[in-house]
């Protein structure tokens, strides 16, 4: 193994900087003193006041490797945006399909390069529209889907051959992905041109989002009958999108953001595995989302740590041959929750430096937060602005020439070493306290999210952490007025009004056989729920039926508040 | 010594800080007999030295065990430690449910620590005064700190341990019935929590939960206001009563040397102000009712009056000022 510095230059090297400390840096100190005793990373890792490659010395040449190589800490891809920008993503959605459809288009005129797709309240907890728990909050926060029709409003008259498609939805996702392969049927599509993503990462959701409708196990094979059935008959599409995001933005360190997300990513290829499924044959197709947050460098190594450590997990912890299966692709989204209501306007900024830090870090695709997300959901102009500022990184500031550009600053080398060294501290407490999944139950990962998610509200509070124009900065005035996307009160009712024309015409009883055969097939842990779930989707079966007959089985998932 | 010492011949001993004369006082403002309210008010001008920590929280939360780790601390670290308790009293024993103090007979032997159990006997109206005069007197006679630790339950209890100088609401994992804290108004009134038994596993559950509802209010904190911070404490592995005794400390500095600390003094005196005065009414009604009630009932009962008519000619009978006989009794001992 090749060392980045010899222990001759090393020794030099460290020799000089004790001098530097005791000459130059004493005298400044004594003519001004540091603004803080100790200075450390929004994810709380402790900074130096300056790094030398003498705090890279042992790191293996190898470990930092070259773009499109093992362990592809460099990126994924050996020549990265100089072949191809990422993806622009904005993701969209509420009212109905059409509503929905009518944004994309808008979106794609403006020249965004991938959709993605938000889905309101009900879709996202397996309710119908008439369901009594979705009085109120159809199509507001994002689409209402309940049925196949309602797909081919959302995607009417848009070529999914060649644009990818990614859905932002979880215990239900395996039958928006049924309804999907339906549509691509109904217009004659060849399924292994489809690209796109589910995200379909349940696991997450019993950690930080809460949005699931079965208990654990049930939940994962779902996730699990999604992965093979891709790998065998879709084999562009992402099964699954594995998600640090919503960990981060209910308020974990980025450090958990990312260990967390390689901890649920081991149980789904353990269960993958289980089902006798070669590594190579699912894992190159295996995606992951993460967030770009506040702290530039610290986020720029994160990605570049959290990819080598998924490099080695793949190949040494599940033998993986196929390079694709080691190399780890990424979602990115900025960080919503960095958004402030007061001086709304410099949320633009806020975004252009997490989204700079998401290219410098390699990601595959991209979403930049609307100004107005402080809100309500973006409208027309805030998300034109976002995708402007995409469009400003990838074309005015020249930083796509070249790959990873801050490879090799001894600061994010540093910063990324350190990164692995605790995740790889994570997975193991995870491994020796009995797994993810028993570590959920037992509310170990909400509690590490619940105390960093404390600690940064107490530090915002008592302005250790500033927030421009929060608690630093504060505009006394009257802030301007800010124009936010309406909600149609008529959304439910057309939604509604499909629903029921799709009920009304369909063969009833061709979908209660196959809802019964459903059930059968659930209870036969070897089996794989999607090719009934399609078959219900082409019956006009809605998401809430389907939902619902398997609550019967398997029940429902509860976490009843403490306080 | 006899039973017929002045109650303000008590006083001077329990300055002195004999502790049987400490112990006899403690009864006697419990009993509450007139005849101790020269001595309690001499306790009361001499006592505001030692800290008064309240400890409350559900029954079953660990309080007991984690007041007799903290006592531990305080006494390695040179304090006296006072412990008042007020026990949900059983109505067929009549008596405090000492179970919870036989934890703490390791304890027992240390003349530095006090241990005093005080009963509610169902009837709570005289508790508090009981309790803080208690506190007094424990206070004068050299004890550095006093824990006054009641159960969370009921307004009284929530009432006498927020007339500490720093309160501590103790939250457990696995009771179920934490629901019932929230509403009778007992999270609210912590300057430090404390989840105990973060020795198990479910104890994730309890921290999460907490803190996500304390994160909730942090917005509408004052600027610079002490915040409550949240301690995870196990008193098998004796993991946080360190952190316990930091935050402890920090308060005791808030307390004595601020503005907020101020703050809190004059509500402590307007709580005893008013229950005081309450329990003074309350006997005389008591006495009135007595005396003057027994025809105002029988008119009620055969509905020749209507209950709040009847109520006020009740009150009106009531004497303005304090009984003679007690007036009496108080020139005596003057």
């Amino acid at each position: 193994m090749n060392k980045m510095l010899d222990p001759k230059s090393l020794d030099r090297l460290e020799s000089e900087v004790a001098d530097w400390e005791k000459n130059e840096v004493a005298a400044f100190l004594k003519k001004q003193a540091e603004r803080k005793d100790q200075f450390f990373t929004i994810g709380d890792i402790p900074l130096k006041r300056t790094y030398t490659a003498a705090d890279i010395a042992d790191t293996p040449v190898e470990d930092i490797g070259l773009p499109g190589r093992y362990p592809f800490t460099r990126g994924p891809y050996p020549t990265m945006y100089r072949s191809r920008n990422w993806t622009m993503r904005q993701i969209a959605g509420f009212g109905t399909g059409e509503d929905t459809n009518r944004r994309f288009k808008y979106l794609i005129a403006q020249g965004q390069t991938g959709l993605s797709t938000d889905f309101d309240m009900p879709t996202l907890m397996g309710y119908d529209s008439d369901h009594p728990m979705s009085d109120g909050e159809v199509g507001r926060e994002g689409v209402a889907v309940d049925t196949l029709a309602d797909m081919e409003a959302l995607f009417d008259g848009i070529d999914l051959e060649n644009i990818s498609v990614s859905m932002t939805i979880n215990p239900s996702a395996w039958i928006l992905l049924a309804m999907y392969v339906a549509l691509a049927k109904k217009r004659g599509l060849d399924l292994n041109k489809l690209s796109g993503t589910i995200q379909a990462d349940i696991l997450k959701e019993y950690m930080a989002q809460k949005e699931y409708c079965y208990p654990i196990g049930p939940s994962v094979r779902i996730v699990r009958d999604c992965i093979t059935f891709c790998a065998e008959n879709m084999k562009r599409y992402n099964p699954i999108n594995l998600s640090g995001y919503h960990i981060s933005e209910a308020g974990s360190s980025p450090l958990h953001e990312v260990a967390f997300t390689l901890a649920n990513c081991i149980v789904y290829v353990e269960e993958v595995l289980k089902t006798g499924m070669d590594v190579d044959k699912f894992a190159p197709r295996l995606a992951f989302f993460f967030v770009s947050q506040g702290d530039f460098f610290e986020e720029v190594a994160k990605f570049r740590a959290v990819r080598r450590c998924y490099a080695k997990i793949m190949k040494e912890r599940f033998g993986a041959k196929n390079p694709e299966s080691m190399r780890l692709r990424f979602h990115c989204q900025t960080a919503a929750a960095t958004l402030t209501k007061p001086q709304y306007q410099i949320n633009v900024v806020r975004t252009a430096m997490q989204a700079l830090s998401a290219v410098l870090g390699g990601c595959q695709s991209l979403h930049t937060n609307g100004y107005d997300e402080a809100f309500a959901i973006p409208t027309e102009d805030a998300m034109r602005m976002a995708l402007r500022t995409q469009q400003i990184i990838s074309d005015e500031i020249n930083v796509t020439s070249v790959v990873d550009p801050l490879g090799g600053s001894y600061l994010v080398e540093s910063l990324t070493n350190e990164y692995e060294k605790k995740i790889f501290e994570i997975l193991g407490y995870v491994d020796d306290n009995g797994g993810t999944i028993k570590l959920i139950q037992e509310g170990w990962f909400q509690k590490q999210i619940a105390d960093f998610a404390y600690e940064t509200a107490l530090r915002k509070q008592n302005g250790e952490k500033p927030v421009i124009g929060v608690n630093k900065f504060v505009d006394d005035g009257e802030q301007p007025g800010i124009e936010t996307h309406p909600y149609d009160p008529s959304t439910a009712k057309r939604q509604i009004a499909r629903l029921n024309r799709v009920r009304a015409e369909r063969d009833e009883a061709k979908v209660q056989a196959l809802l019964d055969q459903l059930v059968e097939t659930a209870k036969d842990e070897s089996k794989n729920l999607m090719p009934v779930t399609i078959e219900l989707a082409e019956n006009g079966a809605s998401m809430g039926d389907i939902i619902e007959k398997l609550k019967g089985l398997w029940g429902t998932y509860r976490e009843t508040p403490v306080f | 010594m006899s039973r017929n010492v002045p109650s303000l011949v008590l006083a001077e001993r329990v300055r002195a800080g004999e502790m049987p004369a400490m112990a006899r006082l403690i009864s006697r403002a419990e009993i509450g007999a007139p005849e101790v309210r020269g001595a309690l008010a001499k306790i009361y001008q001499l006592a505001g030295r030692a800290h008064v920590i309240g400890i409350t929280g559900v029954p079953g939360s660990g309080k007991s065990t984690l007041v007799a780790k903290l006592a531990e601390k305080l006494r390695a670290k040179g304090d006296k430690v006072g412990i008042v308790a007020i026990d949900p009293s059983s109505p067929y024993s009549g008596g405090a449910i000492l179970g919870d103090r036989i934890r703490m007979t390791d304890m027992a032997a240390d003349p530095g620590v006090y241990i005093r159990s005080m009963a509610t006997r169902g009837a709570t109206g005289g508790m508090a005064r009981a309790a803080l005069d208690a506190v007094d007197i424990l206070d004068v006679a050299g004890f550095d700190t006093v824990i006054l630790e009641t159960v969370g339950v009921g307004q009284d209890e929530v009432e006498i341990v927020r007339a500490s100088h720093t309160t501590i609401v103790v939250s457990a994992p696995g009771l179920g019935d934490e629901i019932q804290a929230i509403k009778a108004g007992i999270l609210e009134i912590a300057d430090i929590h404390v989840v105990s038994k973060c020795d198990r596993s479910d104890a994730n559950r309890t921290l999460t939960d907490l803190k996500q509802m304390l994160m909730l209010g942090l917005k509408h904190h004052p600027k610079g206001a002490w915040i409550s911070p949240v301690i995870g404490t196990s008193s098998l592995s004796g993991a946080g009563l360190d952190d316990l005794m930091n935050a402890i400390d920090k308060h005791r500095d808030i307390a004595f040397n601020s503005e907020e600390g101020r703050a809190r003094r004059l509500a402590i005196a307007q709580f005893r102000l008013h229950k005081t005065a309450e329990n003074l009414l309350m006997e005389r009604l008591n006495r009135a009712a007595a005396e003057e009630g027994a025809p105002l009932a029988a008119r009620l009962a055969s509905r020749a009056g209507d209950p709040y008519s009847l109520a006020n000619e009740l009150l009106e009978t009531m004497p303005v000022k304090e009984h003679r006989h007690e007036q009496n009794a108080r020139s005596k001992i003057a």
